[in-house]
């Protein structure tokens, strides 16, 4: 079983992709929960419907069922005691040519199969209307409310698995004279509905009455069904609410007071000022962005292999920024690449000792494993010098003085250059109960040459705010310190 | 139409706790036999950003409450809670915490006119400083057990206070109970925050 969590709307991912194109594309099937309840029903039914027919099976949940929560009925746990035993058969295992000709035949066969198997997930109920939807996921909800509301007949044909059964579509069809197709998504159901609706309207994501980009919501459905029958149930938000809202502040997320991270970004923009390109990755360390520290940002590992093109196609500064997760995960073969084809570029690890932004899981290089237990960390200096970097620095971010001096050494040399700025997430070292607790505060003398300075105001700490007359230094300050290195006027001070 | 049992929508910023308070309220629920579906939105850091959690009790539908719908808004920080108040319906109750959480980067509105807004635009609002009674009960991390506290008045639940004593850690227990009964008695009406010094009196 593959479980592949799809996004629409965006809320942590960099696209919106669908994957049941991927699915499609491989054909293998494809299960669409709804519900949390279906994602566990699904789940178990996954195992069986791989064995059966011997093909992986891609369980795709959107955001609204993998990040729910939801009263579950289980159904007895599932659990296989065989143990696995390989039966040699080249024909079946091995891909040359010859076999993989076979193979494709034998995948084409069992489609037809899979659609009758598949069949039983779906639900069709025909009502006396000639108005019909086609909807499936967490959107299949949507619809079920918004006909609610609405007090609309309706025959629904919820689709749950692919490939989908033609015959349940061929039904509606011919019971209605206009379909609407609610995904969220590629408009992919939608595309075969159209193959079989013959003089049927259908509308849907192509023809506009339902958005193509975003997150569906029963709001956005209840308008897609609007102006598809000429019935309305809009929500009616008070104009002076509206306006109200309009004052309000966007929040967007900061890095917490006293991140590591922080005081690297810092230290990076103070050595290599604004004309480095500075080429991200996936991390919290993209909020690294509002600091002017982040130029690109798309998928892990591109921070490494970007820059190498970056290196090879112009003659500026490159600075990569990677997290030590990241890095390990799919950062060592640009690593490789950008040594072997000569690049030249900074790589900074920012190494906080875990995967913060996830929720803290372990890595290879913390020796622990996703279980919990111990095992061979990855050695990452090792690791870096064997690939053969031409220099390599590890500092403690927190110390601005060290972490500036070996970028400037680094950027002033040719080659791959690796500073490792490492430093525990400021979360794992409060839950670990090792945060010295150091308060800063800020003294008299920030009074007096307030006026002309804000200088700390370029580090971005949350902690810090100002009054009329002086910088204030707030209750989550975790005195981190760097702070207290940058003022010019000894005015933070250990409280 | 009412398409469930109580809608819920509960609003603050990382590390308040709003999705603690969620959980709980799930948990109640499906301790006292009804289905219920919640969902939580947040941004990509650890703390700070925005978190919205959407919690439908007696639900078969999907987790996300519909515009002007939610039975009650809980805004554990003032300006998140009138930044969702476009959820509550015309009918709704507002439980809102008058204490902000803001930062030198953020141009943020008095306090005042954010419960002004959602008192000329909403049928009920219970405004009040939620981290002061946090403190009175002995903790500011208590912040969401008090509003749970005010919450449960309007809830068709009785097993919350029960729910809320089993996840807390135990040293913080006593100060949990406090916080949810003065939560309680800031529903019913016994108990008065001075708006000059934020402290909490009986009536
Ligand atoms: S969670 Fe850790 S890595 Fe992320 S912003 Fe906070 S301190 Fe930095
Ligand atoms: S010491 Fe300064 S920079 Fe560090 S957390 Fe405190 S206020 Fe922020």
């Amino acid at each position: 079983m593959l479980v592949v969590a799809d996004d629409p709307g965006c809320f942590s991912s960099q696209n919106e992709q669908d994957s049941r194109r991927y699915a499609q594309f491989a054909k293998i099937p494809c299960l669409d929960p709804s519900t949390p309840q279906e994602a566990y029903d699904f789940a178990k039914y996954a195992f069986a419907l791989s064995e059966l027919f011997e093909i992986p099976v891609m369980l795709r949940p959107t955001t609204r069922v993998s990040h729910a929560r939801a009263s579950v009925t289980l159904s007895g746990s599932y659990s296989d005691q065989r143990s696995a035993h390989f039966e040699k058969d080249p024909r079946r295992w091995v891909m040359v040519p010859t076999h993989a000709r076979q193979r494709h035949v034998e995948l084409n066969r069992i489609q037809p199969l899979l659609r009758a198997e598949l069949v039983s997930l779906n639900s069709l109920t025909l009502k006396r209307s000639h108005f019909g939807v086609v909807t499936a996921g967490v959107a299949a909800k949507y619809v079920e409310e918004a006909l609610k509301k609405l007090r609309l007949e309706a025959s629904v044909l919820r689709i749950a698995a692919y490939p989908t059964n033609h015959d349940q579509i061929a039904t509606l069809v011919s019971n209605s004279r206009q379909l609407l197709v609610v995904e969220e998504l590629e408009p992919v159901i939608e595309e075969q509905v159209n193959a079989l609706a013959g003089t049927v309207e259908v509308c849907g994501k192509l023809t506009g009455h339902v958005q193509r980009e975003g997150e569906l919501t029963v709001d956005t459905v209840l308008s897609s069904i609007g102006q598809t029958v000429g019935r309305f149930a809009i929500a009616d938000v008070p104009a002076a609410l509206i306006a109200a809202e309009h004052t309000l502040p966007p929040r967007p997320p900061v890095l917490c007071a006293g991140c590591p991270h922080r005081a690297t970004f810092y230290a990076l923009k103070k050595v290599f000022a604004k004309e480095a390109i500075y080429v991200g990755d996936i991390g919290c360390y993209t909020l690294g962005v509002s600091q002017g520290t982040i130029d690109t940002t798309l998928c892990m590992g591109a921070s490494i292999s970007m820059g190498s093109g970056f290196s090879a196609a112009c003659d500026k500064q490159i600075v990569s920024v990677i997290g030590d997760s990241t890095f390990i995960h799919t950062g060592v073969p640009g690593l490789i690449n950008a040594v072997y084809n000569g690049a030249r570029l900074t790589l900074v690890i920012m190494d906080n000792g875990t995967t913060a932004m996830t929720g803290h899981q372990p890595h290879p290089c913390t020796g622990v494993t996703a279980t919990g237990a111990c095992t061979v960390p990855t050695p990452m200096e090792d690791l870096i010098k064997a690939i053969g970097v031409q220099g390599l620095y590890v500092v403690d971010p927190y110390n601005l003085f060290e972490t500036e001096d070996a970028l400037t050494k680094a950027k002033n040399s040719d080659g791959v250059q690796v500073v490792i700025a490492r430093r525990p997430c400021i979360i794992s070292t409060k839950k670990a109960g090792t945060l010295a607790k150091a308060k800063k505060c800020v003294t008299a003398t920030c009074q007096n040459y307030f006026a002309s300075c804000k200088l700390c105001s370029t580090l971005f700490c949350p902690a810090i705010s100002y009054s009329e007359t002086s910088a204030l230094i707030a209750e989550d300050c975790v005195g981190c310190g760097v702070c207290e290195q940058i003022c010019e006027f000894d005015a933070i001070k250990t409280a | 139409m009412k398409t469930t049992k109580f809608d819920c929508i509960i609003v603050g910023v990382g590390g308040q706790g709003s999705i603690f308070a969620s959980r709980v309220l799930g948990e109640a629920a499906v301790r006292e036999g009804y289905d219920v579906i919640s969902a939580e939105t947040h941004g990509m850091a650890q703390r700070g950003g925005t978190v919205e959690v959407h919690v439908r009790i007696g639900s078969s539908f999907g987790p996300l409450i519909p515009l002007r719908s939610a039975d009650a808004l809980v805004g554990i920080e003032p300006a998140e809670c009138l930044r969702f108040a476009r959820y509550l319906s015309p009918k709704g109750t507002v439980i809102i915490n008058t204490a902000p959480v803001t930062a030198a980067s953020l141009d943020y509105p008095p306090v005042e006119n954010l419960v002004k807004a959602l008192r000329d635009t909403c049928e009920r609002v219970i405004a009040y400083d939620a981290a002061q009674l946090a403190l009175d009960a002995g903790h500011p991390q208590t912040l969401n057990v008090v509003m749970l506290g005010t919450l449960s008045r309007m809830l068709p639940l009785t097993a919350l206070e029960d729910v809320v004593a089993e996840h807390v850690p135990r040293k913080a227990l006593d100060a949990n109970i406090r916080a949810f009964k003065l939560g309680q008695r800031i529903f019913d009406g016994d108990l008065v925050i001075s708006t000059r010094t934020g402290l909490a009196s009986s009536r």
